[in-house]
Protein backbone atom coordinates (compact mmCIF):
# COMPACT_ATOMS: atom_id res chain seq x y z
CA UNK A 1 0.00 0.00 0.00
CA UNK A 2 1.48 3.33 -1.03
CA UNK A 3 1.25 6.52 -2.44
CA UNK A 4 3.69 8.02 -4.85
CA UNK A 5 6.06 4.98 -4.40
CA UNK A 6 6.41 5.49 -0.12
CA UNK A 7 4.84 3.20 1.61
CA UNK A 8 1.76 4.36 3.91
CA UNK A 9 2.94 3.84 6.87
CA UNK A 10 5.67 6.44 6.19
CA UNK A 11 3.07 9.15 5.17
CA UNK A 12 1.57 9.11 8.39
CA UNK A 13 4.36 8.65 10.55
CA UNK A 14 5.49 11.85 8.46
CA UNK A 15 1.97 13.98 8.18
CA UNK A 16 0.00 12.00 10.84
CA UNK A 17 0.76 15.04 14.08
CA UNK A 18 0.04 17.48 11.43
CA UNK A 19 -3.53 16.12 10.48
CA UNK A 20 -3.79 15.32 14.18
CA UNK A 21 -3.33 18.57 15.61
CA UNK A 22 -5.10 20.60 13.11
CA UNK A 23 -8.38 18.16 13.42
CA UNK A 24 -8.08 18.74 17.10
CA UNK A 25 -8.02 22.42 17.15
CA UNK A 26 -10.83 22.75 14.43
CA UNK A 27 -13.07 19.79 16.71
CA UNK A 28 -12.10 21.46 19.78
CA UNK A 29 -11.59 17.85 21.62
CA UNK A 30 -9.45 14.40 21.61
CA UNK A 31 -12.14 11.97 21.18
CA UNK A 32 -12.65 12.43 17.47
CA UNK A 33 -8.96 13.00 16.43
CA UNK A 34 -8.26 9.30 15.63
CA UNK A 35 -11.26 8.86 13.84
CA UNK A 36 -10.17 12.26 11.26
CA UNK A 37 -6.68 10.77 11.33
CA UNK A 38 -7.82 7.34 10.01
CA UNK A 39 -10.61 8.49 7.71
CA UNK A 40 -7.93 11.62 6.07
CA UNK A 41 -5.23 9.01 5.52
CA UNK A 42 -7.82 6.10 3.66
CA UNK A 43 -8.92 8.92 1.88
CA UNK A 44 -5.47 9.56 0.96
CA UNK A 45 -4.87 6.19 -0.39
CA UNK A 46 -8.20 6.27 -2.50
CA UNK A 47 -7.41 9.44 -4.21
CA UNK A 48 -3.88 8.91 -4.74
CA UNK A 49 -4.05 9.88 -8.51
CA UNK A 50 -5.18 13.06 -7.86
CA UNK A 51 -1.63 14.08 -5.82
CA UNK A 52 0.99 15.16 -8.37
CA UNK A 53 4.33 15.83 -6.37
CA UNK A 54 4.93 15.07 -2.59
CA UNK A 55 5.15 18.60 -1.85
CA UNK A 56 1.47 18.43 -2.11
CA UNK A 57 0.49 16.18 -0.27
CA UNK A 58 1.00 18.45 2.97
CA UNK A 59 -2.14 21.20 0.82
CA UNK A 60 -4.31 17.80 -0.16
CA UNK A 61 -3.87 16.55 4.00
CA UNK A 62 -5.11 20.17 5.48
CA UNK A 63 -8.13 20.43 3.07
CA UNK A 64 -9.22 16.75 3.46
CA UNK A 65 -9.36 17.39 7.01
CA UNK A 66 -11.15 20.39 7.18
CA UNK A 67 -13.49 18.93 4.98
CA UNK A 68 -13.74 16.05 7.51
CA UNK A 69 -14.07 18.16 10.49
CA UNK A 70 -16.49 20.40 9.14
CA UNK A 71 -18.96 17.18 8.28
CA UNK A 72 -18.31 16.06 11.98
CA UNK A 73 -18.75 19.23 13.11
CA UNK A 74 -22.41 19.01 11.40
CA UNK A 75 -23.36 15.86 13.04
CA UNK A 76 -22.61 16.94 15.91
CA UNK A 77 -24.85 20.04 15.88
CA UNK A 78 -27.65 18.00 13.99
CA UNK A 79 -27.64 15.41 17.20
CA UNK A 80 -27.66 18.28 19.50
CA UNK A 81 -30.91 19.23 17.23
CA UNK A 82 -32.64 15.87 18.33
CA UNK A 83 -31.44 15.88 21.90
CA UNK A 84 -28.79 13.55 21.28
CA UNK A 85 -25.92 15.50 21.94
CA UNK A 86 -25.03 14.56 25.47
CA UNK A 87 -22.83 12.25 24.80
CA UNK A 88 -20.87 15.17 22.88
CA UNK A 89 -20.71 17.61 26.11
CA UNK A 90 -19.14 15.51 28.84
CA UNK A 91 -19.02 16.79 32.68
CA UNK A 92 -15.53 16.34 32.42
CA UNK A 93 -14.00 16.37 29.46
CA UNK A 94 -9.95 15.07 29.46
CA UNK A 95 -7.21 16.95 28.32
CA UNK A 96 -5.61 16.06 25.12
CA UNK A 97 -2.88 14.06 25.71
CA UNK A 98 0.45 15.95 24.85
CA UNK A 99 -2.01 19.58 25.52
CA UNK A 100 -1.33 21.37 28.98
CA UNK A 101 -4.55 22.14 30.97
CA UNK A 102 -4.45 25.54 30.07
CA UNK A 103 -3.85 25.22 26.60
CA UNK A 104 -6.80 22.82 26.07
CA UNK A 105 -9.36 24.65 28.62
CA UNK A 106 -8.92 27.74 26.52
CA UNK A 107 -9.09 25.83 23.71
CA UNK A 108 -12.68 24.46 24.85
CA UNK A 109 -13.63 27.98 25.75
CA UNK A 110 -13.19 29.41 22.27
CA UNK A 111 -15.18 26.73 21.07
CA UNK A 112 -17.65 27.50 23.57
CA UNK A 113 -17.95 30.78 22.10
CA UNK A 114 -18.67 29.47 18.57
CA UNK A 115 -21.59 27.06 19.90
CA UNK A 116 -24.67 27.94 17.77
CA UNK A 117 -22.27 28.99 14.95
CA UNK A 118 -22.78 27.06 11.67
CA UNK A 119 -20.07 24.21 10.98
CA UNK A 120 -18.57 26.41 8.09
CA UNK A 121 -18.38 29.84 9.53
CA UNK A 122 -16.99 28.03 12.79
CA UNK A 123 -14.26 26.40 10.61
CA UNK A 124 -13.16 29.70 8.47
CA UNK A 125 -12.68 31.51 11.81
CA UNK A 126 -10.90 28.85 13.59
CA UNK A 127 -8.74 28.98 10.09
CA UNK A 128 -8.44 32.12 10.30
CA UNK A 129 -8.05 32.92 14.00
CA UNK A 130 -6.28 30.00 15.24
CA UNK A 131 -4.17 28.36 12.65
CA UNK A 132 -3.20 31.87 11.39
CA UNK A 133 -4.28 31.22 7.93
CA UNK A 134 -4.43 34.27 5.20
CA UNK A 135 -7.59 34.56 3.97
CA UNK A 136 -6.82 33.33 0.58
CA UNK A 137 -5.31 30.15 2.22
CA UNK A 138 -9.16 30.28 4.37
CA UNK A 139 -11.07 29.90 1.30
CA UNK A 140 -8.82 27.21 -0.70
CA UNK A 141 -9.28 25.18 2.56
CA UNK A 142 -12.69 25.84 3.19
CA UNK A 143 -13.77 25.32 -0.22
CA UNK A 144 -15.49 28.42 -0.99
CA UNK A 145 -15.01 32.19 -2.25
CA UNK A 146 -12.85 34.74 -0.88
CA UNK A 147 -16.09 36.95 -0.06
CA UNK A 148 -17.86 33.92 1.28
CA UNK A 149 -15.18 33.23 3.68
CA UNK A 150 -14.74 37.01 4.52
CA UNK A 151 -18.73 36.85 5.25
CA UNK A 152 -18.32 33.64 7.43
CA UNK A 153 -15.29 34.89 9.16
CA UNK A 154 -16.95 38.19 9.94
CA UNK A 155 -20.10 36.24 11.50
CA UNK A 156 -18.29 34.07 13.61
CA UNK A 157 -16.25 37.15 14.96
CA UNK A 158 -19.76 38.29 16.38
CA UNK A 159 -21.03 35.35 18.05
CA UNK A 160 -17.57 35.60 19.40
CA UNK A 161 -17.52 39.29 20.73
CA UNK A 162 -21.18 38.29 22.11
CA UNK A 163 -20.14 35.40 24.05
CA UNK A 164 -16.77 36.78 25.57
CA UNK A 165 -18.86 40.18 26.16
CA UNK A 166 -21.15 37.96 28.69
CA UNK B 1 -11.31 43.75 27.91
CA UNK B 2 -12.85 41.33 25.16
CA UNK B 3 -10.22 41.45 22.83
CA UNK B 4 -7.59 41.05 25.21
CA UNK B 5 -9.04 38.16 26.84
CA UNK B 6 -9.84 36.72 23.26
CA UNK B 7 -6.13 37.38 22.49
CA UNK B 8 -4.81 35.54 25.88
CA UNK B 9 -6.80 32.48 24.93
CA UNK B 10 -5.80 32.41 20.91
CA UNK B 11 -2.45 32.40 22.13
CA UNK B 12 -2.98 29.63 24.08
CA UNK B 13 -5.23 27.60 21.94
CA UNK B 14 -3.12 27.79 19.06
CA UNK B 15 -0.19 25.84 20.99
CA UNK B 16 -2.67 23.08 22.09
CA UNK B 17 -1.90 19.91 20.18
CA UNK B 18 -2.50 16.16 21.09
CA UNK B 19 0.54 14.03 21.55
CA UNK B 20 0.32 12.01 18.21
CA UNK B 21 3.21 9.33 18.93
CA UNK B 22 4.03 5.82 17.59
CA UNK B 23 1.27 3.88 19.05
CA UNK B 24 -1.41 6.31 17.86
CA UNK B 25 0.34 6.09 14.38
CA UNK B 26 0.45 2.27 14.11
CA UNK B 27 -3.08 1.98 15.57
CA UNK B 28 -4.05 4.59 12.32
CA UNK B 29 -1.16 2.56 9.69
CA UNK B 30 -3.41 -0.69 10.66
CA UNK B 31 -6.66 0.56 10.28
CA UNK B 32 -6.25 2.10 7.03
CA UNK B 33 -4.38 -0.81 5.69
CA UNK B 34 -7.12 -2.90 6.77
CA UNK B 35 -9.75 -0.16 5.02
CA UNK B 36 -7.61 -0.36 2.47
CA UNK B 37 -7.89 -4.02 1.53
CA UNK B 38 -10.86 -5.03 -1.32
CA UNK B 39 -13.78 -6.14 0.60
CA UNK B 40 -14.28 -10.14 -0.21
CA UNK B 41 -17.08 -11.28 0.91
CA UNK B 42 -16.69 -14.65 3.50
CA UNK B 43 -19.08 -17.51 3.95
CA UNK B 44 -20.93 -16.46 6.69
CA UNK B 45 -21.53 -12.49 5.09
CA UNK B 46 -22.46 -14.34 2.01
CA UNK B 47 -25.36 -16.78 4.23
CA UNK B 48 -26.48 -13.99 5.99
CA UNK B 49 -27.49 -11.96 2.88
CA UNK B 50 -29.25 -14.93 1.60
CA UNK B 51 -31.21 -15.71 4.38
CA UNK B 52 -32.06 -11.70 4.59
CA UNK B 53 -32.83 -11.72 0.96
CA UNK B 54 -35.11 -15.29 1.65
CA UNK B 55 -37.09 -13.05 4.27
CA UNK B 56 -37.56 -10.28 2.22
CA UNK B 57 -38.83 -12.83 -0.50
CA UNK B 58 -41.37 -14.42 2.15
CA UNK B 59 -42.88 -10.95 3.31
CA UNK B 60 -43.32 -9.79 0.13
CA UNK B 61 -44.99 -12.76 -1.41
CA UNK B 62 -47.09 -12.83 2.19
CA UNK B 63 -47.99 -9.15 1.69
CA UNK B 64 -49.18 -9.61 -2.17
CA UNK B 65 -50.95 -12.66 -0.46
CA UNK B 66 -52.87 -10.69 1.83
CA UNK B 67 -53.07 -7.54 -0.35
CA UNK B 68 -54.91 -9.81 -3.09
CA UNK B 69 -57.20 -11.81 -0.08
CA UNK B 70 -58.39 -8.15 1.16
CA UNK B 71 -58.51 -6.08 -1.90
CA UNK B 72 -61.91 -4.66 -2.15
CA UNK B 73 -62.94 -3.40 -5.58
CA UNK B 74 -66.38 -2.08 -6.29
CA UNK B 75 -67.96 -1.11 -9.85
CA UNK B 76 -71.30 0.40 -10.08
CA UNK B 77 -73.35 0.96 -13.30
CA UNK B 78 -74.05 4.74 -13.79
CA UNK B 79 -76.37 4.30 -16.60
CA UNK B 80 -79.55 2.53 -17.36
CA UNK B 81 -77.75 0.65 -20.27
CA UNK B 82 -76.41 -3.00 -18.97
CA UNK B 83 -72.76 -2.57 -17.58
CA UNK B 84 -70.49 -5.28 -17.91
CA UNK B 85 -67.81 -6.58 -15.44
CA UNK B 86 -65.15 -9.27 -16.79
CA UNK B 87 -63.80 -11.03 -13.75
CA UNK B 88 -60.07 -12.55 -14.41
CA UNK B 89 -61.26 -15.94 -14.26
CA UNK B 90 -63.88 -15.58 -17.22
CA UNK B 91 -66.66 -14.94 -14.99
CA UNK B 92 -69.02 -12.22 -16.17
CA UNK B 93 -71.14 -9.72 -14.15
CA UNK B 94 -73.48 -8.22 -15.83
CA UNK B 95 -75.22 -4.54 -13.66
CA UNK B 96 -78.61 -4.10 -15.13
CA UNK B 97 -80.25 -1.14 -13.31
CA UNK B 98 -78.73 2.12 -12.87
CA UNK B 99 -78.93 2.11 -8.61
CA UNK B 100 -76.67 -1.38 -8.98
CA UNK B 101 -73.84 -1.28 -6.46
CA UNK B 102 -71.76 -4.27 -5.98
CA UNK B 103 -68.03 -4.77 -4.56
CA UNK B 104 -65.94 -7.19 -4.14
CA UNK B 105 -65.19 -7.87 -0.73
CA UNK B 106 -63.26 -10.46 -0.38
CA UNK B 107 -60.91 -12.89 -3.42
CA UNK B 108 -58.72 -15.71 -2.39
CA UNK B 109 -57.48 -18.97 -4.22
CA UNK B 110 -60.52 -20.47 -2.94
CA UNK B 111 -62.96 -17.95 -2.19
CA UNK B 112 -64.22 -14.71 -4.05
CA UNK B 113 -67.16 -12.75 -2.01
CA UNK B 114 -69.26 -10.26 -3.64
CA UNK B 115 -71.58 -7.69 -1.65
CA UNK B 116 -74.76 -6.47 -4.05
CA UNK B 117 -75.59 -3.64 -2.20
CA UNK B 118 -78.56 -2.45 -4.74
CA UNK B 119 -80.45 -2.82 -7.80
CA UNK B 120 -79.98 -6.23 -10.15
CA UNK B 121 -77.21 -8.00 -11.57
CA UNK B 122 -76.18 -11.01 -13.73
CA UNK B 123 -74.03 -13.21 -13.16
CA UNK B 124 -71.95 -16.21 -15.44
CA UNK B 125 -69.17 -17.75 -13.39
CA UNK B 126 -67.09 -19.41 -14.45
CA UNK B 127 -66.91 -23.09 -13.20
CA UNK B 128 -64.14 -23.96 -10.72
CA UNK B 129 -64.20 -26.29 -8.54
CA UNK B 130 -61.60 -25.28 -6.28
CA UNK B 131 -63.04 -21.73 -5.64
CA UNK B 132 -66.46 -20.91 -3.97
CA UNK B 133 -68.10 -18.06 -5.36
CA UNK B 134 -70.63 -16.51 -2.76
CA UNK B 135 -72.43 -13.69 -3.10
CA UNK B 136 -73.75 -11.44 -0.05
CA UNK B 137 -77.55 -9.60 -1.03
CA UNK B 138 -78.21 -7.96 2.57
CA UNK B 139 -78.91 -11.46 5.08
CA UNK B 140 -79.18 -13.44 1.51
CA UNK B 141 -76.33 -15.24 0.62
CA UNK B 142 -75.62 -16.86 -2.96
CA UNK B 143 -73.50 -19.96 -3.43
CA UNK B 144 -72.81 -20.81 -6.63
CA UNK B 145 -72.06 -24.32 -7.73
CA UNK B 146 -71.46 -23.10 -11.57
CA UNK B 147 -73.73 -21.41 -12.74
CA UNK B 148 -75.31 -19.06 -14.77
CA UNK B 149 -78.21 -16.62 -12.38
CA UNK B 150 -79.32 -13.19 -11.74
CA UNK B 151 -80.54 -11.11 -8.33
CA UNK B 152 -82.43 -8.63 -7.93
CA UNK B 153 -81.64 -6.91 -4.30
CA UNK B 154 -85.13 -5.41 -2.97
CA UNK B 155 -84.44 -3.58 0.39
CA UNK B 156 -84.36 -6.93 2.65
CA UNK B 157 -85.13 -8.98 0.48
CA UNK B 158 -83.19 -10.50 -2.94
CA UNK B 159 -85.27 -12.18 -5.97
CA UNK B 160 -82.83 -15.21 -7.45
CA UNK B 161 -83.77 -16.84 -10.96
CA UNK B 162 -81.06 -19.66 -11.99
CA UNK B 163 -80.30 -19.73 -15.49
CA UNK B 164 -78.04 -22.39 -15.79
CA UNK B 165 -76.53 -24.91 -13.22
CA UNK B 166 -77.22 -24.74 -9.28
CA UNK B 167 -76.62 -22.12 -6.80
CA UNK B 168 -77.17 -22.40 -2.89
CA UNK B 169 -79.46 -19.63 -1.54
CA UNK B 170 -79.00 -18.98 2.42
CA UNK B 171 -80.05 -17.16 4.73
CA UNK B 172 -80.19 -16.32 8.32
CA UNK B 173 -82.92 -18.85 9.58
CA UNK B 174 -82.18 -21.33 6.64
CA UNK B 175 -80.99 -22.62 2.79
CA UNK B 176 -82.11 -23.67 -0.27
CA UNK B 177 -80.84 -24.78 -3.58
CA UNK B 178 -82.34 -23.82 -7.04
CA UNK B 179 -81.59 -25.30 -10.12
CA UNK B 180 -82.06 -24.31 -13.98
CA UNK B 181 -85.29 -22.39 -14.21
CA UNK B 182 -85.92 -22.24 -10.64
CA UNK B 183 -86.09 -18.18 -9.08
CA UNK B 184 -87.39 -17.79 -5.69
CA UNK B 185 -87.93 -14.59 -3.07
CA UNK B 186 -85.09 -14.80 -0.25
CA UNK B 187 -85.80 -14.90 2.91
CA UNK B 188 -89.44 -16.01 2.55
CA UNK B 189 -91.83 -13.72 2.89
CA UNK B 190 -94.58 -15.68 3.97
CA UNK B 191 -95.42 -19.84 4.18
CA UNK B 192 -97.45 -19.06 0.58
CA UNK B 193 -96.23 -16.35 -0.90
CA UNK B 194 -92.41 -16.26 0.00
CA UNK B 195 -91.11 -18.28 -2.93
CA UNK B 196 -91.88 -19.47 -5.76
CA UNK B 197 -90.48 -21.96 -8.41
CA UNK B 198 -91.23 -22.98 -11.92
CA UNK B 199 -90.14 -26.69 -11.14
CA UNK B 200 -90.43 -28.95 -8.22
CA UNK B 201 -87.66 -30.56 -8.34
CA UNK B 202 -86.03 -28.03 -5.20
CA UNK B 203 -84.72 -29.96 -2.29
CA UNK B 204 -83.37 -28.93 1.11
CA UNK B 205 -85.54 -26.73 3.68
CA UNK B 206 -87.55 -24.78 0.42
CA UNK B 207 -89.13 -21.36 2.22
CA UNK B 208 -91.77 -22.59 -0.87
CA UNK B 209 -92.48 -25.74 0.03
CA UNK B 210 -96.23 -24.46 -0.21
CA UNK B 211 -95.60 -22.44 -2.80
CA UNK B 212 -97.09 -25.04 -5.74
CA UNK B 213 -100.53 -24.30 -4.22
CA UNK B 214 -100.23 -20.51 -4.55
CA UNK B 215 -101.18 -18.44 -7.48
CA UNK B 216 -99.54 -15.13 -7.56
CA UNK B 217 -98.26 -14.25 -10.53
CA UNK B 218 -95.43 -12.61 -9.00
CA UNK B 219 -94.37 -12.49 -5.47
CA UNK B 220 -95.47 -9.12 -3.21
CA UNK B 221 -92.86 -7.57 -1.70
CA UNK B 222 -92.92 -5.94 1.75
CA UNK B 223 -92.44 -2.31 0.27
CA UNK B 224 -95.93 -2.59 -1.73
CA UNK B 225 -93.81 -3.62 -5.28
CA UNK B 226 -93.82 -6.75 -7.07
CA UNK B 227 -90.91 -9.07 -7.83
CA UNK B 228 -89.39 -8.41 -11.22
CA UNK B 229 -89.34 -12.01 -12.19
CA UNK B 230 -92.99 -13.09 -12.20
CA UNK B 231 -92.69 -16.82 -12.00
CA UNK B 232 -95.80 -18.83 -12.41
CA UNK B 233 -96.93 -21.36 -10.32
CA UNK B 234 -98.28 -23.57 -12.87
CA UNK B 235 -95.73 -23.34 -15.99
CA UNK B 236 -97.19 -23.63 -19.62
CA UNK B 237 -95.70 -23.12 -22.69
CA UNK B 238 -97.54 -20.32 -22.89
CA UNK B 239 -97.49 -18.55 -19.71
CA UNK B 240 -93.22 -18.78 -20.55
CA UNK B 241 -94.15 -17.07 -23.82
CA UNK B 242 -95.86 -14.85 -22.40
CA UNK B 243 -93.21 -14.07 -19.52
CA UNK B 244 -90.77 -14.07 -22.18
CA UNK B 245 -92.82 -11.18 -24.33
CA UNK B 246 -93.55 -9.15 -20.68
CA UNK B 247 -89.54 -9.20 -20.09
CA UNK B 248 -89.04 -8.09 -23.55
CA UNK B 249 -91.00 -5.37 -23.47
CA UNK B 250 -89.83 -4.32 -20.10
CA UNK B 251 -86.42 -4.11 -21.67
CA UNK B 252 -85.14 -7.12 -19.62
CA UNK B 253 -83.11 -9.51 -22.12
CA UNK B 254 -81.76 -11.67 -19.80
CA UNK B 255 -85.47 -12.39 -17.80
CA UNK B 256 -86.68 -13.32 -21.37
CA UNK B 257 -84.09 -15.39 -22.56
CA UNK B 258 -84.65 -17.42 -19.04
CA UNK B 259 -88.06 -17.98 -20.27
CA UNK B 260 -87.82 -18.84 -23.85
CA UNK B 261 -85.07 -21.25 -22.70
CA UNK B 262 -87.20 -23.01 -19.81
CA UNK B 263 -89.78 -22.93 -22.56
CA UNK B 264 -87.13 -24.75 -25.25
CA UNK B 265 -86.20 -28.01 -22.37
CA UNK B 266 -89.36 -28.58 -21.08
CA UNK B 267 -91.72 -28.38 -23.68
CA UNK B 268 -89.86 -29.25 -27.04
CA UNK B 269 -92.55 -30.62 -28.15
CA UNK B 270 -94.74 -27.58 -28.19
CA UNK B 271 -94.98 -26.12 -31.68
CA UNK B 272 -93.90 -22.86 -30.08
CA UNK B 273 -90.51 -24.32 -29.13
CA UNK B 274 -88.61 -23.74 -32.41
CA UNK B 275 -89.70 -20.07 -32.38
CA UNK B 276 -88.81 -19.82 -28.64
CA UNK B 277 -85.16 -20.74 -29.12
CA UNK B 278 -85.26 -18.89 -32.49
CA UNK B 279 -86.32 -15.86 -30.87
CA UNK B 280 -84.01 -16.74 -28.01
CA UNK B 281 -81.16 -16.58 -30.40
CA UNK B 282 -82.00 -13.36 -31.80
CA UNK B 283 -82.28 -12.06 -28.02
CA UNK B 284 -78.64 -13.44 -27.66
CA UNK B 285 -77.82 -12.01 -30.77
CA UNK B 286 -79.35 -8.39 -30.87
CA UNK B 287 -79.99 -7.18 -27.08
CA UNK B 288 -76.96 -8.89 -25.47
CA UNK B 289 -73.88 -9.35 -27.85
CA UNK B 290 -73.35 -12.77 -27.63
CA UNK B 291 -73.15 -14.33 -31.25
CA UNK B 292 -71.38 -17.59 -30.14
CA UNK B 293 -74.51 -18.28 -27.54
CA UNK B 294 -77.08 -17.40 -30.48
CA UNK B 295 -75.44 -19.71 -33.00
CA UNK B 296 -76.22 -22.69 -30.91
CA UNK B 297 -79.30 -21.48 -30.10
CA UNK B 298 -80.01 -20.99 -33.79
CA UNK B 299 -78.54 -24.62 -34.22
CA UNK B 300 -80.92 -25.68 -31.72
CA UNK B 301 -84.16 -23.86 -33.15
CA UNK B 302 -83.45 -25.94 -36.57
CA UNK B 303 -82.95 -29.13 -34.74
CA UNK B 304 -85.99 -28.69 -32.69
CA UNK B 305 -88.52 -27.65 -35.80
CA UNK B 306 -87.14 -30.89 -37.34
CA UNK B 307 -85.92 -32.40 -40.87
CA UNK B 308 -88.79 -31.11 -42.66
CA UNK B 309 -87.63 -27.22 -41.79
CA UNK B 310 -85.14 -26.52 -43.91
Amino acid sequence: VSVQGERIDDWVRAHSPYVAGLAYRLLGRDADVDDIVQDVFVALLRHRSQIREPGAVRGWLATTTVRLARKRLRKRALRELFGLGAHDHPAVEPTARGATQEEHLALRRIHRALAGVPANARVVWLLRYVEQERMEEVARLAGCSLTTAKRRVEAAQNAVKRALGQ
Amino acid sequence: MTRELLEDQLKLARRASPSFGLARQQQVIWRVRHRAQPWRPRARELGLAAVVLACIGLALSGAYAWLRSTKSESFEARSGADELWQLRDGSRIVLETAATVIAKKHESSSDVLFELSSGTAHFDVAHRSERAFRIQAGVVRVEVIGTEFRIERQDAHATVSVLRGRVRVSWPSGSRELSAGESGIFPPLTATAAATESAPSSSGRSPSASSASASPSSASLPNGSSASVPVPTRVTAESLFAAADGARAAGRPLDAVSALQQLSERFPRDPRAPLAAFTRGRILLEALGRPADAARTFAEARALAGPHSA
